[in-house]
């Protein structure tokens, strides 16, 4: 089944190399929606029918720690597949975050590692290729390929 | 439905397997599964794998800098040495053999420091190498489905079996699998 | 200033510039890299056990080429990408330095990057005696970057903010 997908990062590049990795990955999506922050990505949720988040904790107004912990208070988000993609390295706090059964992914990542716990998560293995299908690379692609 | 159902095992005994040498700036790519294509002692080049199970296809490059901008007439005469001409290089010559992007799994090794404490490592060859090739990866939406790469000094051998497309490393005498 | 800093800095800015923005950064900066002018400004105020601001710099050689890689293409003229980038790039190198510097345990909050064009100067004359600094700058492109640390040890202490 496709997955709908929510993107939360204050910075619009992040949220567009995350999206990238996500087309890469090998996994079935159907919408892909973005945040800019804690606050508007609880509203995406509370509108929308998301599958899986990926959370920035670093963000103005909301940040991702604040966001989970609200995700987790409410019944219907209470299990609802997170990974936090953020440059957080305090023991404590990743620790706080696994505690509210996050995923973490620590920036700077390679494409791939990022792709490996997506796969983990949905259970969707990107295996055999580079790609998830021929339609997303020639999309991906562009004018900018050189191959 | 998925294109590796329709992967064959082309797998051919070791004993069987006649090699292809990789030279340094050079490049390898067959359609024989009789064939195991291998190069020898990367230090801070890079040995980059493709291998596409379908159309049974698998090559490798042997390439030694990151750009080509620094020596242009080398890029043109020997694209093989530079990551930003090798590697479309051996991507488009997998792809006249049937090799297609999305099936291609990409298997890197090499990069290694030039010095024994990174730190000394003036030009940091290796490390530049394995950037640009990331760079270009990224750009053109290849992941890189499994790398050995850095180490001080370290020297690998490569090679990977057409038919089988299993990559082998071979580090100061010992083999694993990539 | 103290290696103890120093080091990390350079292990976060290096590390953040290849994985990040798929840029190699140069030790030692030719004499071109070296007299590029500053033209973007990232600050990221920290507050936690210590707190401080990361200021990173960078020269308009860098911008095109960090956001256009991140992105994933041949080129970003779009100023408003390029200054997100920057914010971004800031944002990493200050939250792989700080555990390095206070230690695994210490939790710090981060501001949302400001972005300020030109060459700001990071710190205000009056905060230099009492904050520890540390700076790095690497060649980056045909242009620099430079990245510089300033932290003053206790929660209570506050670097007086930079005039916006
Ligand atoms: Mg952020």
């Amino acid at each position: 089944m496709a997955l709908n997908v929510l993107v939360v990062d204050d910075s619009a590049v992040m949220r567009a190399m995350i999206v990238r990795t996500l087309k890469l990955s090998g996994v079935p999506l159907a919408e892909i929606h973005q945040a800019g922050n804690g606050e508007e990505g609880l509203r995406v949720v509370r509108d929308e029918w998301v599958d899986l988040v990926l959370l920035d904790v670093n963000m103005p107004v909301m940040n991702g720690e604040e966001m989970l912990t609200a995700l987790r208070a409410e019944e219907a988000t209470r299990a609802l597949p997170v990974i936090v993609v953020s440059t957080e390295s305090s023991d404590t706090r990743l620790a706080r975050l696994t505690a509210l059964d996050a995923r973490i992914v620590h920036k700077p990542f390679p494409p791939e590692t990022l792709r490996a716990m997506i796969a983990e998560v949905t259970g969707h293995s990107g295996i055999g290729g580079s790609h998830a299908d021929e339609h997303d690379v020639a999309a991906l692609a562009s004018d900018s390929a050189d191959f | 439905m998925s294109a590796l159902a329709v992967a064959l095992d082309r797998t051919v005994p070791a004993g069987r397997l006649r090699e292809r040498k990789v030279g340094v700036a050079d490049l390898v790519v067959s359609n024989d599964p009789a064939e195991r294509i291998i190069t020898y002692a990367l230090g801070s080049c890079l040995g980059v794998t493709v291998h596409d199970p379908v159309a049974g296809v698998a090559g490798m490059l042997h390439l030694m800098l990151p750009e080509s901008s620094i020596d242009p007439v080398k890029g043109e005469h020997q694209p093989e040495m530079f990551v930003d001409t090798g590697i479309p290089l051996l991507f488009k010559t997998a792809y006249k053999m049937g090799a297609k992007k999305e099936r291609m799994t990409v298997k890197v090794a090499g990069g290694a420091h030039a010095a024994a404490n990174p730190d000394d490592d003036r030009f940091q060859i290796g490390k530049r190498n394995f950037v640009a090739l990331r760079k270009i990866f990224w750009k053109n939406g290849v992941m890189i489905a499994a790398s050995d790469v850095g180490g001080a000094q370290t020297s690998r051998t490569m090679w990977i079996d057409v038919g089988s497309g299993v990559v082998t490393l071979k580090i100061a005498g010992v083999e694993s699998t990539l | 200033m103290p290696t103890s800093t120093t080091s990390p800095l350079w292990q976060a800015t290096a590390q953040t510039f290849e994985e990040l923005a798929l840029l190699f950064p140069d030790a030692t900066l030719t004499e071109r890299q070296a007299r590029a002018p500053l033209a973007l400004t990232a600050i990221v105020e920290f507050t936690g056990p210590m707190r401080g601001r990361l200021v990173l710099r960078v020269s308009a050689e860098v911008l095109p080429s960090a956001a256009a890689n991140m992105l994933g293409e041949d080129d970003a003229q779009h100023a408003p990408l390029q200054r997100d980038a920057v914010g971004e790039l800031a944002n990493v190198i200050c939250g792989n330095v700080l555990p390095a510097v206070a230690g695994a345990e210490a939790v710090f909050l981060l501001s949302a990057p400001r972005l300020e064009t030109g060459d700001v100067v990071p710190v205000r004359e009056a905060d230099r005696a009492m904050a520890q600094h540390a700076a790095v700058e690497v060649g980056v492109e045909d242009g620099r970057a430079v990245v510089d640390l300033w932290i003053v040890e206790g929660a209570d202490a506050l670097l007086v903010p930079l005039a916006a």
